[in-house]
């Protein structure tokens, strides 16, 4: 048998290194501090509208714990301390780019155009806040663990065979690449070059098991090459070197580059679900204050803008006021919408409505005959 | 221009017509293009369209299903071949998850015109895991389609049928037919409703219901009882399980009051309950008998030594009917 | 279930709808042959309104109201469920409407799902045919249980297929009552209809609807569908023949004799209103014959292995209609009078080529006699109406050369064909009973032997 310390020598012989870990880019320091170059590539505009968006979702998922604990909404899945990697990416895109979320990307969602009452509606529980506005390639949170990076393989696929430059962005987290549709999707897409970007936050922990027990390899973005496509691991806490990061793979999906997989490292500072305790499976009280301000990309861009002069307090104050109006009056909005009539369940089951459905659906406004 | 087609043939072509005639039919799967097709349903239409149109994918089938959502939320209308049915299982999410539901789950603003064609069915000596019948999983699947030719004509009829509905069609063809026999198949593009059974021949006696592989079994059983007994039966050949043409079903019984299905799917939890059930409902004044099922046994799909014995046969039609018509 | 429909109507302010009542026990559906009334008629109290004809029976609904006819709901040859609305009068401020609902409260409750396969058309509709159906299953219930009868006495359950169970429904049958010839006791389709009598039985037609002629363009050969009254009788000669080993034996009776008793008794008859024919001559003698023969007059009970042997003599008269071959009874010949059955046939046969015969009327039969005479005809093998065990085909009478006395004379011979079960009888039985029957009919003296 050949000896251990003689494999290396092998021709064909690959061996993994485990302490030989990707790094990560970055363009702005907890403290505030940025890569200069790196920010000539941003305006103070684009900068801002990063840190007002980020701002404007955390409201949003603040309130919607609020108004599920008040009973007013269903189940809530909060993305806190994941706000700059998905407003990051979505802000990348373009409109007319499909955008495949989870029920934890919301951030995205509502930054790529999803209005704020349809979010509200859909964790109602109400069925049109399963709609879906017509100018918008978006779909509602999917549920299966990574099987809708097939849908956006196929819709890039697609727009790659028309000749469009069209771009597809599916996200989903670090628990999603143990699944075979993880392997499928990046496959297909190597396989055909398709203009498509996986967007990985790798937040740590699928609900309760931490990314080693998910994950031998120690980076998500490192199985890139596996598809003969480029991977970068990025901070996801750092707004703007995600939307760096994901702005060029996006530029080169729509030039014909092929996809590419990104994985932004980030955390979720809250629980799983409204319906799961964070304490069972790990230590949230060392995930305190000093800890969080390292980690908040908030925190972190509102350091960088008061550094360069760019933001101030009094804007900071009027920022948090107008989202709280929008977000309220969007609450109301939707809390004005009449709840779901019982017989929708039955709108959209199939193109015509079919005899036994008809039935059912008539049986069912007519008081409940079989 | 009709051709004598045996029903391999009649589906490659459907594919071909449709190929010609729809830019956004796309055909992928595993050994679909220079193959052609495990089963040749395939053949040649690679060459003829293109790489881009006849595609070979990896060898996924939830890759495959998935993409084919992909494509078809895009714009495009797929046809996706799944090599057998058991092989469809890593697929089966996306087919319960994504296919049946994505119209409904966005309220209509997304449909998925896109067809998942497979072989289906035990009778062709196949290993194992080749032979397996799970029309009801996918019929208790509310979003999808589901129909099952049994010859050439309405294979070729249907599957343009289906590759024309905005809705997804699984398209379950019985493997043991695909070459079974030939029939005059018109060329060019014609349409068989996806929502109609087909009354093959008509009798007083009792009404007898199948699809797929089973249509001919049927037939032969009733052939043979109207010979040996003088006892005439509907035969019909349901070939469209979602939805079930329950107008055509219930006439039959209205008439002959004694119900027999057929299908080689197990027995329990199989459609034949569904089309009992639905009898038993809706027309249960007419029954003169017990509604009678001849299926497969609620066993694993066996080994091809004794696939036959699995398989409902002439014989064991024929004694469900007895049971039925001498019942009293 | 509100109160008006319950009682079948509704009186909303002065309209006052008429809906159809069950009129023949278990019917579910009526079909208007013709309106008798148009709109704008005024109507008197039981007046009749429209001619409907059922499964069972072709009847005149009377106006249960006075009134003017304001809209009819139904057109001729509309088949109409029961519960459904006919028509609409316009009362006068009368207290006519709430006499008759009280008139009418017994009918039961109506189901009225107009048609079936639009169950759930709207909200009324769905509740109106949940409380038919509750009321349908009230009403199965009550008959499956027996409702405590007597009848039921043996507390098994009743078995009979959902076809036969709606078919003793419709004909007003009591399953409870009925001992099933078919495996394990079960009440066969057969059993039902003895009980119920009569071929009328047989409108209970296809239902499948398809029963319009189609005639294939161009072609010599006209296409009718084969269903509804022509399919039932069908089944049941099928049924009847391939159970019942049939033998039909045939004799010919000289009828000088009794044709002469005839012509002399027929104008008394005539003056008590009834038209007095051979055939009540005929029935009468069978029910004397069977009284030297019972087995002629019993079934076959195959499950219990036993012969029923029955004491009623139940002549059937099976009669040819425009409607098809109904077969009314005459009830217990044998302790009638010649006059009464000959009544009781002119009333009976005169009812079913009206289409006019009730229940009951064509109910429990024990044996049959058909008469082709008028059509003419010299032997035939007539099919038993199963389960009982013999049928009398009466053939055309005319005067042949015949020999008495070594010398050829003119008689007005008729030919008869008796139809036996064999099962049941021998060859050498069924000749006797014939051989009975041509003694009364050929000697009317030995009838005096008989009176009591």
């Amino acid at each position: 048998m050949i000896a251990e310390n003689e494999l290396s020598q092998l021709t064909g012989f690959f061996r993994h290194r485990e302490n030989d870990v990707l790094p990560l880019f970055r363009v702005v320091q907890p403290d505030g501090k940025a890569e200069e170059s790196m920010l000539a590539h941003l305006t103070v505009e684009q900068i801002q509208k990063i840190y007002r968006q980020m701002v404007r979702v955390r409201q949003f998922d603040r309130k919607s714990i609020a108004l599920q604990r008040q009973g007013k909404m269903g189940t809530y899945a909060p993305f806190e301390g994941q706000e700059a990697a998905q407003v990051g990416s979505a802000l990348a895109l373009r409109r007319s780019d499909w955008v495949f979320p989870t029920y934890r990307d919301g951030a995205a969602s509502m930054t790529h155009g999803m209005p704020l009452k349809t979010m509200f509606r859909y964790w109602m529980g109400q069925l049109d806040g399963f709609d879906v506005p017509d100018d918008l390639n978006i779909l509602h949170p999917c549920v299966p663990i990574a099987t809708h990076l097939l849908h956006a393989v196929g819709v890039a696929w697609a727009a790659k065979l028309r000749g469009e430059d069209t771009v597809s962005i599916c996200y989903f987290g670090d628990g999603a690449t143990s699944e075979g549709d993880f392997h499928e999707a990046l496959n297909f897409a190597g396989v055909f070059h398709l203009p498509v970007v996986f967007f990985c936050q790798n937040n740590g922990f699928a609900i309760s098991v931490p990314f080693q027990r998910q994950s031998a390899s120690r980076t998500i973005a490192e199985r890139a090459s596996a598809y003969a496509m480029d991977g970068i691991r990025v901070d996801g806490n750092d707004g703007l070197a995600v939307y760096l990061a994901v702005q060029s793979a996006v530029q080169k999906a729509r030039d014909g580059g092929g996809p590419t997989l990104i994985e932004a490292v980030t955390q979720r500072f809250g629980a799983h679900t409204t319906a799961d305790d964070p304490t069972r499976y790990r230590d949230q009280a060392s995930m305190d204050e000093a800890w969080r301000d390292e980690r908040d990309g908030i925190v972190r861009l509102r350091r960088l803008m008061l550094q360069k002069g760019v933001w101030s307090d009094s804007e900071e104050q009027r920022l948090l006021e107008s989202t709280s109006e929008e977000l309220l009056a969007a609450f109301d909005e939707a809390a004005a919408v009449p709840m779901s009539q019982p017989a929708e369940m039955f709108h959209h089951v199939y193109g015509q409505e079919l005899w036994h459905l008809k039935e059912q659906r008539q049986g069912l406004q007519a008081g409940g005959e079989a | 221009m009709a051709e004598e087609l045996n029903m391999v043939q009649a589906i490659a072509a459907a594919l071909d017509a449709k190929l010609a005639d729809d830019a956004r039919i796309m055909i992928l799967g595993e050994d679909v293009g220079v193959n052609g097709g495990v089963f040749r349903a395939t053949d040649g239409l690679q060459k003829k369209y293109g790489q881009n149109r006849v595609v070979d994918t990896p060898l996924a089938e939830s890759g495959i299903i998935g993409s084919s959502v992909g494509l078809a939320l895009n714009g495009f209308r797929p046809v996706a071949e799944i090599q057998f049915l058991a092989f469809m299982f890593p697929g089966l999410e996306q087919v319960f998850a994504h296919v049946a539901r994505m119209r409904s789950r966005t309220r209509g603003r997304f449909q998925l015109p896109m067809v998942i064609r497979t072989p289906y069915g035990a009778g062709i000596r196949g290993p194992e895991l080749h032979s397996e019948s799970l029309e009801s999983l996918f019929v208790h699947t509310p979003g999808l389609r589901v129909v099952v030719p049994s010859n050439p004509y309405d294979a070729k009829g249907m599957l343009i049928a289906a590759m024309e509905l905005d809705d997804p069609v699984m398209f379950l063809e019985p493997t043991r037919l695909y070459r079974a026999g030939k029939r005059s198949v018109p060329g060019g593009l014609y349409r068989v409703p996806l929502d109609e059974a087909e009354v093959l021949h008509e009798g007083d006696d009792v009404s007898i219901f199948a699809w797929g592989a089973m249509v001919p079994v049927a037939e032969r059983a009733a052939l043979a009882l109207h010979e040996e007994r003088g006892w005439t039966a509907d035969v019909v050949d349901l070939r469209s399980l979602m939805p079930l043409d329950r107008e055509t079903i219930l006439r039959s019984v209205e008439k002959t009051g004694r119900a027999v299905i057929v299908h080689e799917a197990h027995k329990t939890g199989g459609l034949g309950g569904e089309v009992a059930a639905l009898i038993a409902e809706e027309a249960i004044d007419c029954l003169r008998a017990p509604i009678m099922r001849v299926t497969g046994y609620d066993v694993p799909v066996p080994s091809f030594a004794v696939e036959d014995a699995y398989l409902p046969d002439e014989d064991r039609v024929k004694v469900g009917v007895t049971e039925a018509v001498t019942y009293e | 279930m509100s109160a008006t429909t319950a009682k079948g109507m509704s009186a909303v302010a002065d309209l006052f709808e008429f809906k159809l009542a069950d009129i023949g026990e278990g019917v579910q559906t009526a079909t208007i042959v013709r309106w008798l009334v148009e709109e704008g008629q005024a109507v008197r109290m039981d007046e009749p309104l429209v001619l409907v004809e059922t499964d069972k029976v072709t009847a005149e609904l009377p106006s249960p109201v006075v009134g003017v006819v304001d809209k009819l709901l139904a057109a001729a040859g509309d088949t109409v469920e029961v519960g459904a609305g006919l028509l609409k009068i316009r009362t006068g401020a009368g207290a006519s409407a709430s006499q008759q609902s009280q008139g009418t409260a017994a009918v039961p409750a109506p189901s009225a799902t107009t048609v079936a396969r639009e169950r759930v058309a709207s909200a009324a509709v769905a509740d109106s045919t949940a409380a038919g159906k509750s009321a349908d299953t009230e009403k199965s219930r009550a008959s499956v249980d027996g409702g405590g009868q007597p009848a039921a006495a043996t507390g098994a359950r009743v078995r009979a297929t959902p076809y036969v169970r709606h078919l003793a429904r419709q004909l007003g049958v009591d399953l409870t009552t009925l001992q099933g010839t078919g495996r394990n006791g079960r009440i066969s389709e057969e059993d039902v209809r003895h009980q119920a009598g009569g071929t009328k039985s047989d409108a209970v037609a296809s239902q499948s609807g398809r029963g319009t002629v189609q005639a294939a363009p161009g072609a010599d050969v006209e296409r009718i569908p084969f269903r509804g009254i022509r399919q039932k009788i069908a089944e049941h000669m099928v049924m009847s023949v391939r159970t019942i080993p049939h033998v039909t034996h045939m004799e010919e009776i000289e009828m000088d004799a009794l044709m002469d008793v005839l012509k002399k008794a027929k104008p008394h008859a005539e003056q008590k209103g009834t038209r007095l024919t051979l055939l009540a001559y005929v029935a009468k003698a069978m029910s004397m014959a069977v009284r030297d023969y019972p087995l002629l007059n019993s079934s076959l009970d195959e499950a219990a292995g036993e012969i029923l042997v029955k004491h009623r003599v139940n002549v059937g008269i099976a009669t040819d209609t425009e409607a098809g071959l109904l077969v009314p009874v005459v009830q217990n010949v044998g302790a009638k009078s010649v006059l009464q059955v000959a009544s009781d046939i002119q009333v009976l046969t005169e009812k079913a080529r009206l289409g006019k015969l009730g229940l009951g009327e064509t109910a429990g039969g024990t044996i049959t006699i058909s008469n082709m005479g008028g059509i003419g005809s010299i032997h035939a093998t007539p099919i038993i109406r199963h389960p009982e065990v013999a049928i009398l085909a009466l053939h055309k009478m005319e005067p042949r050369v015949v020999v008495r006395n070594d010398e050829p004379v003119i008689r007005k011979m008729m030919n008869v064909s008796l139809s036996f079960d064999h099962r049941l009888l021998d060859g050498a039985t069924a000749v006797r009973f014939t051989n009975r029957i041509k003694e009364l009919l050929e000697q009317p003296e030995l009838w005096l032997l008989e009176l009591a």
